[in-house]
């Protein structure tokens, strides 16, 4: 063994360790169910606006987002400004009304507030548990896959085995400590984060012979990689190119609206201690992720001209060697002994997305299923045991599914985002905002939303391409089906109207 | 290559990086505007009580 795969060892374990102690340190102050899911409401601002952005921020944003870079070049940079939206977004669009409401009445989930709002207890709770149950098991096996291969590459270990210790670590602190640990934890997960790339980005460019350089470089692969689209051609003329304006459109709804209405997003929201950070959270979470980001996407352009120049090369025998780019890039600048730390902070981002996946899944069950629909008299111990053991099998499910990761796992995620936009997007936007939403339009919007989503995910994928993302049909659908019923059915009644605050206010 | 930025074409660098600008201008806007918004609503809601305290 190497000195520098001893330090990675130390370092690996210190950091492992250090997670462990904020599980136990935060067990502590879980006094109740509230405690457990929401933190007892008491997140201070920056702890909060971290926690946003670090739900949002998976191992996907850090390698897959340089790895698009570094194939589609500029037209890929929306990606960068979308998601770093969605986390503006769900704080302002959804949280800001969401947060003041949820003061008065108490909802600990999101579908705490879809059954108050369309007066609807069992059958909204049920068909929205469901879709977040499902679409979050699935985003959750993609987490463990990509904790096992960044710990494969930092610890020289077997894949199964990084699954194996990434997923218990996770799953232990997320046991003990609920919210609190997944929020503190995601404090020090995004910091780790920003710094690294604020750090190391800027040096891979100028390495790689700075921004111009880079530019020219692909412009004389394809002059199309430095412009802001590829040219509105259907079937694209290459593999890379897809990025047109019309799917630009339909990509800004998937990222901005669909992740913002993700279940472990939203819920976020329901924690912040007062409802004044929601004055310049969005601004905050915005303008940090959007320059973490663009640094990430400009790192993978970096990589592109760095193998055109024979500086470096991708690993060969790999199925997406794009997606390692980042980590030969960071090798080349800096040597394996600041990968190993870099490598941590990669570990941080998948990590902060798996633990409030975990918890979603966990409080999702043991609340809206297992309290709201079967045992209303369920004490708030039994609540909190049911979560934490969901939490333990939810875990034991997805690691055995990490361990053989389905084909079409990167499909499953993406065609998971496009659920969430087709089922929850409308619902929640229009029992927000408009008066006239009713009960039989949420539930016909989610159930058509839900179905269309998986049969034009199905045909886009396996029968025809589509010149958009496939989630656009289902959700352009899903708004029809919202307005056509609601104008059709029995309003909802004034006073939960009054009670919910919806209207077209801010 | 000539008239351009970073080696990108004006227009192409103007859209890249003038889109996150502007939604920092907006986002920004929104915070200014935040306090206002909701002292008028919450003023609003008691006119509607009969300004009741």
């Amino acid at each position: 063994m190497d000195v520098q795969h001893v330090l990675s060892w130390v370092i690996a374990l210190a950091y492992f360790a250090f997670l462990i102690w904020i599980g136990i340190v935060a067990s502590k102050k879980i006094k109740s169910f509230e405690g457990y899911i929401v933190a007892g409401r008491d997140i201070g601002f920056w702890m909060f606006t971290i926690l946003v952005i670090a739900s949002c921020m998976s191992g996907m944003t850090i390698l897959g987002s340089s790895g698009l870079g570094f194939i589609g070049g500029w037209p890929t940079i929306w990606e960068q400004i979308f998601v770093p939206l969605s986390c503006a977004l769900t704080i302002l669009l959804f949280g800001t009304k969401l947060h003041r409401v949820a003061a008065k009445t108490g909802y600990l989930t999101l579908q705490d507030y879809l059954a108050h709002r369309f007066e609807s207890p069992r059958l909204m709770r049920g068909l929205s548990g469901f879709a977040v149950f499902s679409v979050s098991l699935i985003y959750l096996v993609g987490q463990y896959t990509a904790v096992g291969i960044t710990l494969q590459r930092v610890l020289h270990m077997d894949y199964s085995l990084s699954v194996i210790i990434g997923a218990i670590i996770v799953t232990f602190y997320v046991f003990l400590g609920g919210l609190y640990a997944v929020s503190w934890t995601s404090l020090v997960q995004g910091l780790i984060l920003i710094v690294g790339v604020l750090a190391v980005a800027p040096i891979i460019i100028f390495k790689a012979g700075g921004l111009t350089h880079i530019n020219e470089t692909m412009a004389a692969i394809d002059p199309n990689l430095i412009k802001a689209a590829f040219p509105q051609v259907h079937p694209p003329y290459a593999g890379y190119s897809f990025m047109t304006p019309l799917y630009i459109v339909s990509f800004a709804l998937l990222l901005s609206l669909g992740l913002a209405s993700a279940p472990h997003v939203i819920n976020n929201v329901l924690a912040a201690r007062k409802n004044s950070y929601f004055k310049w959270s969005p601004l905050a979470a915005f303008a940090i992720y959007v320059v973490v980001f663009y640094l990430i996407k400009i790192v993978g352009f970096a990589a592109r001209t760095m193998v055109v120049d024979g500086v470096i090369a991708l690993p060969e025998g790999v199925a997406n060697p794009q997606d390692f780019c980042l980590i030969v890039a960071v090798e080349h600048a800096f040597g394996p002994l600041v990968w190993t730390f870099f490598g941590m902070m990669v570990l941080a981002a998948v990590m902060s997305t798996t633990d409030r996946l975990l918890l979603t899944i966990g409080s999702s069950f043991a609340w809206d299923v297992y309290r709201n629909l079967f045992n209303n008299k369920a004490s708030d111990e039994s609540v909190t045991r049911v979560s934490r053991i969901v939490v333990f099998v939810s875990a034991a499910i997805s690691i055995v599914l990490a361990l053989n990761p389905p084909a079409l796992l990167a499909w499953l995620i993406w065609m998971g985002i496009g659920v969430m936009l087709s089922v929850f997007v409308i619902p929640i936007l229009a029992g927000l905002y408009w008066k006239g939403a009713t009960r039989s339009g949420a539930v016909w919007s989610m159930v058509v939303g839900l179905i269309s989503s998986f049969v034009f995910g199905y045909l886009g994928r396996f029968v025809f391409k589509l010149p958009f993302h496939f989630s656009f049909i289902p959700f352009i659908i899903a708004l029809v089906v919202m307005v056509v019923v609601s104008l059709m059915t029995k309003p909802t009644s004034s006073e939960v109207i009054r009670d919910t605050e919806t209207g077209f206010n801010f | 290559m000539s008239g351009s930025i970073f080696g990108l074409a004006p227009v192409t660098f103007i859209t890249v990086m003038g889109v996150p600008v502007v939604i920092i201008v907006l986002l920004a806007l929104w915070g200014v505007t935040f306090d206002s918004r909701v002292v008028s609503a919450e003023k609003k809601k008691h006119e509607v009580n009969g300004g009741a305290a």
